[in-house]
């Protein structure tokens, strides 16, 4: 369970990245999604006591981010958003050090990673050196060290960014064999779908919207989208939401209905729908 | 300390790199080697010693400041902290992992100085134990300080101009190819505070000279203390 109070971070330009966050994670898996700048980074770092809040509170498990720092290091693993691996080393050797670094022997180490890299589809080029693998490929070496290192929660920060649709559900079949907590940042709406029990909305660094998949769901249930008219304007397109009844008088207008999935949810945060 | 974790690390780090660039040890090489043969060439082979142990020492100390790009280059492209911070190990563990991986990439260096300086009859048989002993000192003290330079460094691009800045600076100016006892007392005290210096009288006066004790002293405290101070400054959590 991850529990945060006002948690609160400005960063020393002044910037306010988290704005007295206040919420309680305890499904499977959970989701944080949000606007890029939105706070998911930031809120996932200091989670994984990477980065100092400024002010409040955050446990997970039991354990304060602060007082039991140490601790919670042991019982935790995250991979960063932005973690690259160094080019002249192989995916088994980046997964097999980071094992060591968890605790693992190196024999151990070395064996798991044959068996992570192997399920995320990476069995074939474990002794490359990873300069010459794919981006995708590269991002898959990190999803690999996460599974393998049997935590009890693990975070992961948009790990699925970069990846064709079918590693995508390759990483997603890993990440649910992982017996650990997770916490997922994604900007992939169907991934939160289908992944996450609980999913977190975060908006300027305040929580939008808490909840499972339905209950999300429930504000726009009953509605269809229409692109092609109404007044949010997302870049070049109109959009709005229709009750489903009266969708069938739209047909011969030059729109396009679409059902609701997630990303209406995000979409229509804090923009008022007509009813 | 979590030594597995620290092995692991530099076979992660040095190893690969020889593995898979071994051509990489002829360009370290390549500096040293030029200048043992410039020092032959002008002093008419006299010389020839200083230029295998300045060459031995710059070895060591040129691939541990290049520490100053590969630590900024982990942490901030990379993300190397911020992926071992969730984990068992700390600042120390992976310092020394940065350090012995350096000793690793730059250990057939030293292997072919040493075989040079004992065909060449420089140094006895008995003085490579002592001499690998100042070797791993003047590791430990030049890779703190290479962590020290990149630690506050905010780009990547800014280290690559320190890194030979500070290569030529430690190999160059100092008595590392030439024989210390030429400079005036005062300089040679000014050129003490880089670690290269006590190593380089240590070797030169052939491990008991006069000023050897003293030396030893002074490399034995530099390298505390800057390992010390590489320690304080590696940023594990971010405020
Ligand atoms: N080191 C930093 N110094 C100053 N401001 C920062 C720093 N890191 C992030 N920010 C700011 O904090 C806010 C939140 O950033 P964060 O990286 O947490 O967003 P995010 O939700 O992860 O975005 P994305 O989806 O693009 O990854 C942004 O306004 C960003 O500019
Ligand atoms: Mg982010």
């Amino acid at each position: 369970m991850i529990e945060t109070f006002e948690l609160t971070k400005r960063y020393d330009d002044g910037t306010i990245a988290l704005n007295s966050l206040t919420m309680k994670l305890d499904s499977k898996i959970s989701c944080l999604i949000g606007r890029n700048g939105a706070g998911k980074t930031t809120l996932t770092r200091i989670l994984s006591t990477q980065l100092k809040p400024t002010s409040g509170k955050a446990v997970i498990n039991g354990y304060d981010i602060e007082r039991d720092r140490k601790t919670l290091r042991k019982k935790i693993t995250s991979i960063p958003q932005e973690a690259k691996p160094m080019g002249i080393a192989s995916p088994l050797e980046h997964v097999t050090m980071y094992l060591t670094a968890k605790g693992m022997s190196f024999r151990d180490a070395v064996r798991e990673a044959k068996v992570a890299l192997e399920a995320v589809g990476l069995g074939e080029v474990i002794d490359k050196p990873t300069d010459e693998l794919s981006g995708g490929m590269k991002r898959k070496i990190f999803v690999a060290m996460a599974i393998s290192s049997n935590t009890d929660v693990v975070f992961l920060d948009e790990p699925t960014t970069g990846l064709d649709p079918i590693s995508r559900m390759e990483v997603w079949s890993a990440v649910r064999e992982i017996r650990s907590k997770i916490l997922l940042t994604t900007h992939y709406m169907e991934e939160a779908q289908e992944l996450c029990g609980q999913i977190a909305i975060l908006d300027r660094g305040k929580l939008r919207g808490l909840g499972t998949v339905n209950e999300l769901l429930e504000p726009l249930k009953g509605k269809v989208r229409v692109e092609g008219m109404g007044d949010i304007i997302i870049g070049k397109t109109r959009l709005s939401y229709v009750d489903k009844t009266k969708a069938s008088e739209l047909l011969d207008k030059n729109v396009t209905l679409k059902p609701i999935t997630l990303e209406d949810v995000f979409i229509t945060m804090g923009v008022e729908i007509e009813s | 300390m979590n030594l597995k974790f620290i092995l692991t690390f530099a076979w992660f780090y040095g190893w690969s790199g020889l593995k898979r660039g071994p051509v990489y040890v002829l360009s370290y090489l390549s500096l040293p080697l030029s200048l043992l043969l410039l020092v032959f060439i002008i002093s008419r082979g006299e010389l020839l010693s200083y230029g295998i142990i300045g060459g031995m020492i710059a070895v060591v100390a040129s691939n541990a400041l290049s520490l100053v790009s590969d630590n900024a280059f982990f942490k901030l492209e990379l993300r190397m902290i911020d992926l071992l911070v969730a984990t068992e190990v700390g600042p120390v563990d992976y310092m020394i992992g940065l350090m012995l991986g350096d000793l690793v990439f730059s250990f057939p260096g030293i292997v072919l100085y040493i075989i040079l300086g004992i065909i060449l009859k420089v140094f006895p048989l008995i003085e490579i134990p002592p001499i690998f002993g100042v070797l791993i000192l003047v590791m430990f003290s030049t890779s703190s300080l290479g962590i020290i330079t990149s630690s506050r460094l905010k780009h990547v691009r800014h280290s690559w101009g320190l890194s030979s800045f500070l290569s030529i600076v430690f190999t160059i100016i100092p008595p590392l190819y030439y024989p210390y006892q030429i400079l005036p007392k005062i300089i040679l005290y000014i050129l003490m505070a880089t670690p290269v210096t006590p190593a380089s009288v240590i070797v030169q006066s052939g491990l008991d000279g006069p000023s050897t004790m003293s030396s030893v002293a002074v490399l034995l405290l530099e390298t505390a203390l800057f390992t010390i101070c590489a320690r304080y400054l590696t940023q594990w959590e971010e405020k």
